[in-house]
Formats: C-alpha cells, sequence, structure tokens
C-alpha cells in the first residue's frame, strides 16, 4: 500500500520511449513494451468528496507480445505519472479507438478502402509495460483473466458520472470506483455527437440508456472476453464467468427457466435474491476482506457501493447494530461476512433439500477419508421431534416404572428433548433427583423428604442471622449473593421489576425488587451452607437462574441447582483447575480436529482459548436466549456420548466459525472480541447437530487410532523412507520419521458418559472469601 | 511510518464486583447506562476512537470479572497495559480497601517494568447513590491516591454520566503517555502488538 502523498510527489515511474508506428502483419513488439489496445482518457479516481482530490488517469485494455486474450491488462494509470509525450500517445489512441475506428466502422466498402490506402490499416500505439503497471498511487493494472465481474453505474440524475467497480478475483485487491468525466473526454463527446446524429427514436435500443465512457470500455473488453450480464443484479457484468458464476447470478436464460407456482411468487423472489447471497457472497465478502486494512470510511464505500440486496441487509437493525461496536475494520468484517453467510444458510435450508444440507456437512467436515462416517450415524445426528407428554407417559409402566432403557430414554431426549410440559419431571431424572428405576409412589416419598431437608438448611442460616451477621465471610457472600441475584436476567419478564423491594432484612445490602430473585437469593443462600468449602461463586446465579425458571419452586429449585452443581463444580474452584483442565482438553481436541484452525490459533496468541471461558463457566448460558439454552442443558444433561459434550459444542462453534476466523482475524483481542460477540447470534439446533458429528468423528478416529488400523500403512512408510536413504551419509532421525498418534488421557475422557466431580478443597473457617 | 500508525492504547479496569466497571465503561464508550448488565464472567473490551493533542488514538477498555479467583487467568489480558483504571463503589468500603490488592495484583500479573511510574487512574463510583448511603469519604479517598504516588482520583456516577469523560479523558492521556515511553522503550519487536496498522486517509490503492 503506498501513500498518497508519496504517489504525488515521486516523479513519473519512467521516462519510456513511446513508439507510434506502422502495423506490420508480423507485429513487431518494442522490447519491453505493449500494444495499448484501447485507451480512455478523463477516468478519474475520486479519493474524497473534495474535487480537488480527483485524479484523472487513462483506463487502458493493453497487450503483451505472445499472449492471450485472457492476459490483456485493464490498467488504470493516472496522468501525473506519465509525461507530455506518453499523455499525447493516450489521448491519440483514445481519439482512435473509440471515435476513428468507429466511423471507419462506418464506413462503405469503397471508403474503407480508400480510408487504408491513406492511413494505412491502422495506427499502432505501444508504450512500455512499467508505464502500464506502474505503482504509484491509485495506478492498478490486472490481466483479464484476474477480474470477476465488473459494475457499472451508467450516469443518472443522482450521479452526473457514469463509473465502473472492477471486482478483482484476488483477495488482496481492492480497487478504486472509476469515474467517466464524459464532459471531459474529448473521444466521448465526438461519440456522442455521433450517436446523437444517428438517433433513431424508433430504435429498439433503450432510450434510457443514457451512454457514457464504461460503455466503450465494456465495447472494446467484449471483443477479447465474455461479458455476460447479470439478469439478477442489472449493474453486475461477470467477466469469463465460470457456470458456477452463471448459476450462482442466473442470467436471464436460467431464470426464465425457473419458472415458479404462481402461490409461492413471494418465496421465489426471496430465493432468487437468496441465490443472489450465496453466490456473490464471497466475492463481497472477499472484496470486503481487501479493505480490511484501509480505514472505516472506505468499509462504508464498499457498502454503498454493494449490490441492492445486500444494502437491504445491512439496513437491517442487528446488522446496524455492528457498527455501534466497531473495533477495528477486520472484526466489522468478520462479523459481516457471517452475518450473510448465516443469511444465506438460513435461507438455503429453507429451500434446499435436507440431502443438500447433509451433503455440504458431509463436505464440511472433510467425511470421506479413512475416518468417515456412515450414513447410518448421520441419519441419527438429525434433531428429531421433542418428546411429548403422550410419549413420555408412554416410557412408564402402571407403577409408574420405566419400561425402556436409560439409554432409550435419553437418546429421544438427547436428539429431540423434551415438551415444556414434560421438562420439570423428565429434569429430575436426567439431574438425578430421582432414580431412574424408582416407581411414582417413590418419586413423591422423595419429594417429600426433599422438602424437609431444604427446610433444614434453610433454617441454618435463617435462624442464625443475628450470629452470621459477625461473620465475615457470610457477610461477603451474601453480599456477593445479592449484588449478582440483583443484576440477574432482569431483561426477562421473570425477573424484571416487579412490586415492592424487601423490607423482611434491614441488614440487606441491596434490597430486591423482584420477588423471584428473592427467591433466587434464598436458594443461594442456602447452598453457601449446603456446600460450605465452595460457598457462591460468581456464575452460580446464571446456572439457578435457568433451573429456577423451569420450576419456580425454591424447594425443587433447590435440589437440582443441589445435582447439577455436582458436575458443575469444578467450574468454580478456587484454583481455577477444573476450568483449566477442560480448556486443556478442548486445545488438544482442536488440535486433532480443527488442525488448520489450530495453527491460526497459535497464531493469534488464542491457543489458550481464552475466549471460551465465558461459555464453560456457564455452559452458554450468555451466549443463548432461555429459549435455546434450556433444550442445550437438556441435551448436555443426558451425557448421551459423553460428560463432557460441551467441548464438543465448544469444537462445533469453532468448527462453525473456522474459515472466518482464519480469513479474518489475526490477533488474540480481535477473536476474543469476536467469540464474546457471538453471543445471542448462533443457531443452537445447527451447532447441536454439527458437535454430535464431531463428536462421532472423534470416536471414530481415536477407534482408529487404538485399533492400530493404520500402523500396517505407518510402518510401510517408515521403512520407505529408511530404505530410500540407506547408505546415505545423514540417517533420518527418528524423531523424524512418522509416528503413530497417542491419544492423551484427557481426550480419552471425553469419550466417558460419567461425570466429573472435583470438590473445592476444605475451606478453613476465618479465611476470607473468594 | 509511524505517522501512520494508529496508537492503540489498552486500558484494564479492575475492582472489586458489583463497584460499576461495566457501567462505568458502557458509559464512557456508548454514552448509555442500563439496569440489565449482569456480572461480567471471563473478560471482554470496548474500544473508542479519541483525539489527544490532535493525535487520533484508539483506546482499548478492558473489563474483567470482578471476583478474586477469576484473575488467575486473566495475564494475558494485562499484558501491554498502558494504563490501569482502579475502580471502587464509594457505598462499599470493602472495594475501596481493596484497591492495594487490585493495584498490587495488577502490578504483578502484568508484570509491569517500572511499577512506580505505571499510570493509575481511581474511581470512586456511584456519587449518585444518597449521601447518606455514602462509607467512603473523598478525603479519605484523595489520601490514598496521594500516598500511592499521586494517582489521579475522579469520584464518579456511570449511571448519571458524573465526571466520566473527564476520568477518561485523564486515562487517555496518561496511557498515551506511557504508550510512548513502552514504544521507545520496545521499539521493534513489540511494535506489531500494540499498534493497529491503518492506511489512514487512502481512498483505496491497488498495490
Amino acid at each position: 500500500m503506498s501513500d498518497q502523498t508519496e504517489g504525488t510527489s515521486s516523479p513519473p515511474t519512467v521516462t519510456s520511449r513511446v513508439t507510434s508506428r506502422e502495423a506490420h502483419p508480423e507485429e513487431i513488439y518494442p522490447p519491453g513494451s505493449v500494444k495499448l489496445l484501447w485507451a480512455k482518457g478523463k477516468v478519474y479516481v475520486h479519493p474524497s468528496k473534495n474535487k480537488k482530490d480527483n485524479v484523472a488517469g487513462f483506463l487502458t485494455l493493453s497487450k503483451e507480445h505472445n499472449t492471450t486474450n485472457k492476459d490483456i491488462l485493464v490498467s488504470f494509470t493516472p496522468e501525473y505519472s506519465l509525461s507530455a509525450t506518453e499523455v499525447e500517445v493516450f489521448n491519440e489512441c483514445d481519439l482512435k479507438t473509440n471515435v476513428e475506428d468507429a466511423e471507419v466502422a462506418n464506413l462503405s466498402k469503397d471508403h474503407l478502402l480508400m480510408y487504408q490506402r491513406k492511413n494505412g490499416t491502422g495506427k499502432q500505439f505501444f508504450v512500455k509495460k512499467s508505464i502500464i503497471s506502474g505503482i504509484g498511487s491509485y495506478a492498478f493494472s490486472l490481466p483479464i483473466s484476474n477480474i470477476y465481474s465488473i459494475q457499472s453505474r451508467t450516469p443518472n440524475l443522482g450521479w452526473w458520472w457514469g463509473s465502473i467497480i472492477i471486482n478483482s478475483r484476488s483477495n488482496f485487491e481492492k480497487l478504486p470506483v472509476l469515474f467517466f468525466h464524459d464532459d471531459e473526454s474529448q473521444s466521448t463527446l465526438k461519440h456522442q455527437s455521433m450517436k446523437n446524429k444517428d438517433f433513431n427514436p424508433f430504435s429498439s435500443n433503450n432510450p434510457a440508456d443514457l451512454f457514457y465512457g464504461g460503455d466503450q470500455f465494456f465495447d472494446c473488453l467484449k471483443k477479447y472476453c465474455v461479458v455476460e450480464k447479470s439478469s439478477l443484479e442489472q449493474a453486475v457484468y461477470l467477466i469469463n464467468p465460470t457456470s458456477d458464476d452463471l448459476r450462482a447470478f442466473a442470467p436471464l436464460n436460467v431464470v426464465e427457466q425457473d419458472t415458479t407456482p404462481i402461490g409461492l411468487l413471494g418465496d421465489a423472489s426471496k430465493e432468487s435474491i437468496n441465490k443472489f447471497l450465496t453466490g456473490a457472497k464471497w466475492t463481497i465478502l472477499e472484496s470486503l476482506a481487501r479493505v480490511s486494512q484501509l480505514a472505516k470510511k472506505n468499509v462504508s464505500t464498499v457498502i454503498n457501493d454493494s449490490p441492492e440486496p445486500v444494502k437491504k441487509l445491512l439496513q437491517r437493525p442487528e446488522i446496524k447494530r455492528l457498527n455501534d461496536d466497531f473495533d477495528s475494520a477486520n472484526i466489522y468484517l468478520a462479523k459481516w461476512a457471517l452475518s450473510i453467510q448465516e443469511e444465506a444458510e438460513r435461507n438455503k435450508k429453507k429451500y434446499v433439500l435436507d440431502d443438500s444440507y447433509r451433503n455440504l456437512l458431509n463436505s464440511e467436515l472433510g467425511i470421506t477419508s479413512i475416518d468417515s462416517l456412515s450414513a447410518v450415524e448421520l441419519e441419527k445426528a438429525q434433531r428429531t421431534k421433542e418428546v411429548s407428554k403422550i410419549e413420555w407417559d408412554s416410557f412408564f409402566d402402571n407403577a409408574g416404572r420405566l419400561s425402556i432403557t436409560v439409554g432409550e430414554v435419553k437418546e429421544r431426549i438427547f436428539h429431540g428433548g423434551v415438551s415444556s410440559t414434560v421438562r420439570s419431571e423428565a429434569w429430575l431424572f436426567l439431574l438425578g433427583v430421582y432414580p431412574w428405576d424408582s416407581s411414582s409412589f417413590e418419586r413423591k416419598q422423595i419429594l417429600r423428604s426433599l422438602n424437609d431437608d431444604y427446610n433444614s438448611y434453610l433454617s441454618k442460616w435463617q435462624d442464625n442471622l443475628e450470629e452470621l451477621q459477625n461473620d465475615a465471610y457470610w457477610k461477603d457472600q451474601r453480599f456477593r449473593i445479592e449484588k449478582d441475584v440483583n443484576r440477574n436476567d432482569r431483561n426477562i419478564s421473570l425477573y424484571k421489576e416487579n412490586g415492592k423491594e424487601s423490607e423482611d432484612d434491614v441488614a440487606d445490602n441491596i434490597k430486591l425488587n423482584n420477588p423471584h430473585l428473592r427467591n433466587l437469593k434464598e436458594i443461594l443462600l442456602t447452598y453457601n451452607q449446603y456446600n460450605k468449602n465452595l460457598g457462591y461463586v460468581q456464575g452460580m446465579c446464571d446456572l439457578l437462574s435457568v433451573i429456577y425458571y423451569v420450576y419456580q419452586d425454591n424447594n425443587i429449585s433447590f435440589w437440582c441447582f443441589v445435582k447439577f452443581m455436582e458436575r458443575m463444580e469444578r467450574n468454580f474452584l478456587r484454583d481455577q483447575s477444573g476450568m483449566k483442565t477442560q480448556m486443556e482438553t478442548l486445545n488438544q481436541l482442536v488440535s486433532l480436529m480443527l488442525p488448520n484452525l489450530f495453527l491460526h490459533l497459535e497464531k493469534c496468541d488464542s491457543i489458550n482459548l481464552f475466549f471460551f471461558f465465558r461459555m464453560l463457566l456457564v455452559w452458554f448460558k450468555r451466549e443463548f436466549m432461555f429459549e435455546d439454552i434450556i433444550p442445550l442443558w437438556e441435551n448436555f444433561f443426558t451425557d448421551y456420548y459423553s460428560s463432557q459434550f460441551h467441548l464438543f459444542f465448544c469444537l462445533a462453534i469453532l468448527s462453525k466459525h473456522e474459515r472466518i476466523i482464519i480469513e479474518h482475524l489475526s490477533r488474540f483481542d480481535e477473536v476474543l472480541k469476536y467469540m464474546n460477540d457471538l453471543s445471542l447470534t448462533m443457531d443452537m439446533k445447527d451447532l447441536l447437530v454439527r458437535a454430535e458429528l464431531l463428536f462421532l468423528r472423534f470416536r471414530k478416529m481415536v477407534d482408529i487410532i487404538d485399533h492400530g488400523v493404520l500402523n500396517d500403512k505407518l510402518n510401510t512408510l517408515r521403512a520407505e523412507i529408511l530404505k530410500n536413504n540407506k547408505g546415505k551419509r545423514n540417517q533420518p532421525l527418528e524423531s523424524s520419521l512418522p509416528h503413530a498418534y497417542e491419544v492423551t488421557d484427557d481426550l480419552r475422557s471425553l469419550l466417558s458418559k460419567d461425570i466429573i466431580i472435583q470438590q473445592e478443597k476444605e475451606r478453613i473457617e476465618g479465611e476470607p472469601s473468594d | 511510518m509511524s505517522s501512520r500508525k494508529k496508537t492503540l492504547l489498552k486500558v484494564i479496569v479492575l475492582g472489586d464486583s458489583g463497584v460499576g466497571k461495566t457501567s462505568l465503561m458502557q458509559q464512557f464508550v456508548n454514552g448509555k447506562f442500563s439496569h440489565q448488565y449482569k456480572a461480567t464472567i471471563g473478560a471482554d473490551f470496548l474500544t473508542k476512537e479519541l483525539n489527544i493533542d490532535d493525535k487520533n488514538v484508539t483506546i482499548q477498555l478492558w473489563d474483567t470479572a470482578g471476583q478474586e479467583r477469576f484473575q488467575s487467568l486473566g495475564v494475558a489480558f494485562y499484558r501491554g497495559a498502558d494504563c490501569c483504571v482502579l475502580v471502587y463503589d464509594v457505598t462499599n468500603a470493602k472495594s475501596f480497601e481493596h484497591l492495594g490488592f487490585w493495584k498490587d495484583e495488577f502490578l504483578i500479573q502484568a508484570n509491569i517494568k517500572n511499577p512506580n511510574s505505571f499510570p493509575f487512574v481511581v474511581l470512586g463510583n456511584k456519587i449518585d447513590i444518597d449521601e447518606s448511603k455514602r462509607t467512603v469519604a473523598n478525603k479519605k479517598a484523595m489520601q490514598w491516591c496521594e500516598e500511592k504516588g499521586n494517582i489521579p482520583y475522579f469520584e464518579t456516577s456511570a449511571k448519571e454520566a458524573v465526571n466520566i469523560d473527564q476520568a477518561f479523558d485523564i486515562v487517555a492521556r496518561n496511557a498515551f503517555q506511557q504508550e510512548l515511553e513502552n514504544e521507545a522503550e520496545f521499539n521493534e519487536d513489540y511494535s506489531d502488538a500494540i499498534n493497529i496498522q491503518l492506511d489512514g486517509d487512502q481512498g483505496g490503492c491497488a498495490c
């Protein structure tokens, strides 16, 4: 990237020998030169709104000796980088290729011969290649083969000048918009007057199409490559499009075949926008990615220049909102990229058959090699219907005992979840409050005794408030609980301000103005009493909040919370060892399953996966709304595949965002911000399906590794290497030979369905809180 | 080259849980206050573009969880900090008493080379709450800041946007000063980590 000021102060790139000569059939190119095929002067780059900043130059097509049409260069050369003689050559070429040639083409056969006798077959223009490919500010040059598409905007009331944007296929370039100042261009003015002379009001050509300099560019370009107008986006011309490009942009003929029943018209138009988006998204994203290093305002330039459907998308509030938290161009673009991608994917799901989705998943997960998943396994990975009350009841016999296996129940819940009418009972089983083999009668008894137990823990602190007021630790804990309860999920109706503040305890630091929040506080204080070593730690309130939401009963919520905390305790330990272990395990999992991403994260200094801290600590509570977090936890509660399935959920999130992270994010803070901002944007069900597929893939990989399926191949490989190096002086080191991969204990623990319990060390009385 | 580098000022905001770290940052960056902010888990940051003496800088404010045990994982965030904001709640004496803890914790975790010259700013938040509930006197806080090497001190209300801009202006200026010193110190190797490359006013160039 060069600086604007550097360009203006530096001398012209070359003081070249400019040759204009009569053409010969064999075409002799002076060394180091290119032949100008077409040129147009008074084409401008507008770096700012200020006229003074405008940069005038020549848009040219030129060809090197012995190259194909695909190699023809499309270049923009600022005037200031040219010498007076060079400008003259360009101008001459401009007039010839845009006016004279057209005039000549209109001559009758006799006149043409006369003309040629007088003037030869036509002047040819050669310039030094270095002029064309100069690297001054705003100059650019790229072969036709590198052009993906060109957008054309004809002049109209709002746009005095017509303009074009060249979209390169390369990821690195964002080319400036080129404005055709027709009123300054001699060749355009002449051509216009020619046209006006010939103007035929009855012509089939659309008279509304105003002629501008860009038209001449397209006319000339068409001689050398296929220029396909997209019917979806009128202003877009595809250059040498592939069949995929054509499909995505649905040129006229494709659309016409695609007839849709009248009743579906609304959807159909949506679909075509979606088709456009799907096809165009990477092009657009890539063009956006290219400006990521530039200033913010350039990003908005690109957005303003975006095709209409994209603009519409950008006007949606959720995408607009991204602007508010703008951090750096990269994060912004990454988010933007994702929102587009997701929009396209969401629509795709609606319109494309399930098979395709499955194929997409397949190919994304790269399931083609030895560790491929079978179709049967894939079939199972689809989410199923939730368990209804009728279905749930059918699992039990007359005595209320389970009549199918626990595994079968869990399988159903894992894949479908339960309906809200079943949830409160199902969770008692899932969390282990009810034994799976209990009868209805036994369960009633359990509930009764739990109620008594709860009351006894409750009274342990409630009856001793006066005494506890002198206990610094207890006071700290209570304050901690009050602070967190008071700001717990205040956005959902259950926990919104409701009624008077509590006046029951004058020693309260914070008066809670919602009865349910007061219940949360009571339960947490009771848990603080129940698990004295752990006590209350930040984040627990988030966990209880969901359980309480389901039961809205202090006693049952408490016991469900107690059971839930058995497995969650390791997240809250003072030494954070449980969290560290999980992050370390996840780290190993990523390196095994997503090696490319792992390498990238390493480069970003993000291999500690710290951005998963919040997600892991409270099981994605901050990333999803209640309506999603409940079924998600329900899924985790089953331990159907693994008691640490949540780590595969993390893996699914990473795999979903792998490409975007790799392509757009390069720093620790960028990755963290990106991951944090995924909150409330993710599709829980999609991620669950991915998580399952990833788990199955992982299990298969471990299986292959453990059974030494690859050992023979590995040994052959090693033997070959050794054989090839036989007799050579430098024998390969043992460590440089291919080795079998060993599954670590951490990774192996992921195959276990047993809950990992890690408890807080004994708390010494009188020790300060935390 | 350096003229085109955009300066990134990294600021760490520390203090007890519930003193209003997130609210202060939100008020400063987005000019809003909400009762719905949840307890911060893990870490996050907000950024704002500022102009200090005609220099455009980006201030990056890091917010972390207030419970001590979560700090052990925070080392990664502290690295490269240019200023540390210590926040307490004027109605919560404990949160004031802990300022020393947070200060030391930061100096250790961030591995600050010259602890005596590293810029801190202390904010006493929640001055909108009724005076009768105030438990930390202005004088006491001022004295503490003076003793700790004349740390700038502000009394703020994130809720009512009192003194926010003034406080963060000093934060930014001190961070900027520190950043210049850091830059001089680690001129080459670390420059990438602390500067964002932004090609200022370029209109889109093709090279």
